[in-house]
């Protein structure tokens, strides 16, 4: 009871509980939109993260002055990154094709499409978040829209129409549109986030991958 | 295999901070009020609440007619009757500030520093029916225009609907200064319901209702002070 009592004195819940049915739908699903694309901020954040710092890490270890034996061997312990991931593909290709000569084409292009692979893997869910920022401000203005639809139909009833009538019932009806942006701005500012380190992340990849074949190239010209 | 049961972990992870974090914005709706700021007026002679909980006349029409109908023994009465007034108030009174004659009263029933003689002799007044009846008598006097006024104030009173259809308790007390030919002299919001657009409300209904009838006459002061009590019900 005293839960109760404390929502309706509480301005922003009170108006809540008090718009009708479908404003409030209307809110239910942006306070969804909310929750998921925060946890996809969130998920993708802690996966990117460690991505990075396992590339970093992989790459740094690759400086050591290791031979490419070892290096490819490296790759298969750290697996989570891009980097030894594509590796480890380039790897698996080249023992497969070992008397094929020169190639670089090909190699490249394994690189290429492991790389794009990865980024495919890493970028699911990212498009949500776009979708979430563009559509919650107008589901927002939607339950807004609808409110003053409300609003103007009960200050017709009541038929006063100074500002103490018509301003309560489009303040009530504004909420939903502030919600839509509570919900857009983030999802925004996450997708924009994640795109560039994505984009990062492929191009260290691409880069990493290009150097080994060429690595790898000597070699199979040595043998 | 392995990194997709990692995945799920942090699947669950980030799910329940996006909940946390919907939780703590959630809640501190509850503690957010646009209006939270509440001034307090403690308004000097506007203590409607002390003598009665029926609308009435406030205390400055008793004051005068006490000064000017009773000899001057009464007139000691009817201080210490005051006194004990703000007494019983305790140390909310003391806090008030409070207009200049009161405060001799006060001071003076300090010097003689015995309340319990003070309440003795509020005793006997009642016993003797020596004040009060002075003021019923005011009150029944005064009523005719106070429901005049209320009634007038209510008529130009415009509720917010969501205050109407929300059935809370505000209440808030605004008191109004009325001149003699009826003007409206000041409006001030003695007891604020704790809801803006409430407030505002009844001082708005004030204002569009006057100006007011003059007073009635043989009225002893140069303007009326009434105490007009705002529910949503009324």
């Amino acid at each position: 009871m005293k839960g109760v009592s404390l929502v309706i004195s509480s301005p922003v819940w009170g108006m809540v509980l008090k718009s009708g049915p479908v404003v409030k739908l209307d809110i239910l699903v942006l306070l969804i939109l909310s929750v998921m694309s925060w946890t996809i901020i969130f998920f993708k954040y802690f996966q990117l993260r460690r991505i990075e710092r396992e590339d970093r890490n992989f790459l740094a270890d690759c400086r050591e002055g290791l031979g490419v034996k070892e290096i490819l061997a490296l790759a298969k312990r750290y697996r989570r990154g891009v980097v030894p991931v594509v590796f480890s593909e380039l790897q698996r290709w080249f023992l497969l094709f070992r008397e094929g000569g020169e190639m670089e084409e090909q190699w490249t292009d394994v690189a290429r499409q492991r790389v794009l692979l990865e980024r495919e893997r890493l970028n699911s869910y990212v498009g949500f978040l776009a979708t979430v920022g563009n559509t919650a401000p107008f589901i927002g203005l939607f339950g807004t829209v609808w409110g003053i639809i409300n609003a103007f139909q009960r200050i017709g009833l009541q038929g006063s129409a100074s500002l103490a009538v018509v301003a309560p019932g489009i303040s009530e009806a504004l909420v939903t549109t502030a919600l839509g942006l509570f919900v857009a701005i983030p999802a925004v500012m996450g997708y924009n986030f994640f795109v560039g380190k994505l984009s990062k992340i492929e191009e260290r990849a691409e880069g990493a991958a290009y150097l080994l074949v060429r690595i790898l190239e000597g070699k199979n010209e040595e043998e | 295999m392995k990194g997709q049961e990692v995945n799920k972990g942090i699947w669950f992870l980030s799910f329940m901070l996006a909940l946390l974090l919907h939780g703590v914005v959630g809640a501190g709706m509850f503690f957010w009020h646009p209006s939270m700021k509440r001034p307090v007026i403690y308004s000097p002679s506007f203590t409607v609440a002390l003598y009665s909980e029926a609308p009435t006349p406030t205390r400055p029409p008793q004051k005068g007619t006490v000064a000017v109908k009773r000899s001057s023994a009464k007139v000691q009465k009817g201080k210490s009757a005051v006194s004990k007034a703000w007494k019983v108030k305790g140390k909310k009174a003391s806090r008030v500030k409070k207009p200049a004659p009161r405060k001799k009263i006060s001071s003076k029933a300090k010097r003689k520093a015995l309340l319990e003689k003070a309440l003795a002799k509020v005793e006997k007044e009642v016993v003797m029916g020596g004040l009060s009846t002075g003021r019923e008598a005011i009150e029944i006097r005064y009523k005719k225009y106070y429901d005049e006024i209320w009634r007038r104030v209510k008529a130009s009173w415009i509720l917010p609907e969501e205050i109407l259809t929300g059935g809370s308790n505000l209440f808030a007390v605004v008191v109004v200064r009325i001149a003699r030919d009826g003007a409206l002299m000041e409006t001030k919001l003695d007891k604020s319901s704790g809801n803006e657009v409430y407030d505002q409300s009844c001082i708005r209904a004030v204002k569009k209702a006057a100006p007011f009838p003059p007073l009635p006459k043989g009225y002893p002061q140069r303007y009326m002070e009434l105490g007009l009590r705002f529910r949503p019900w009324q």
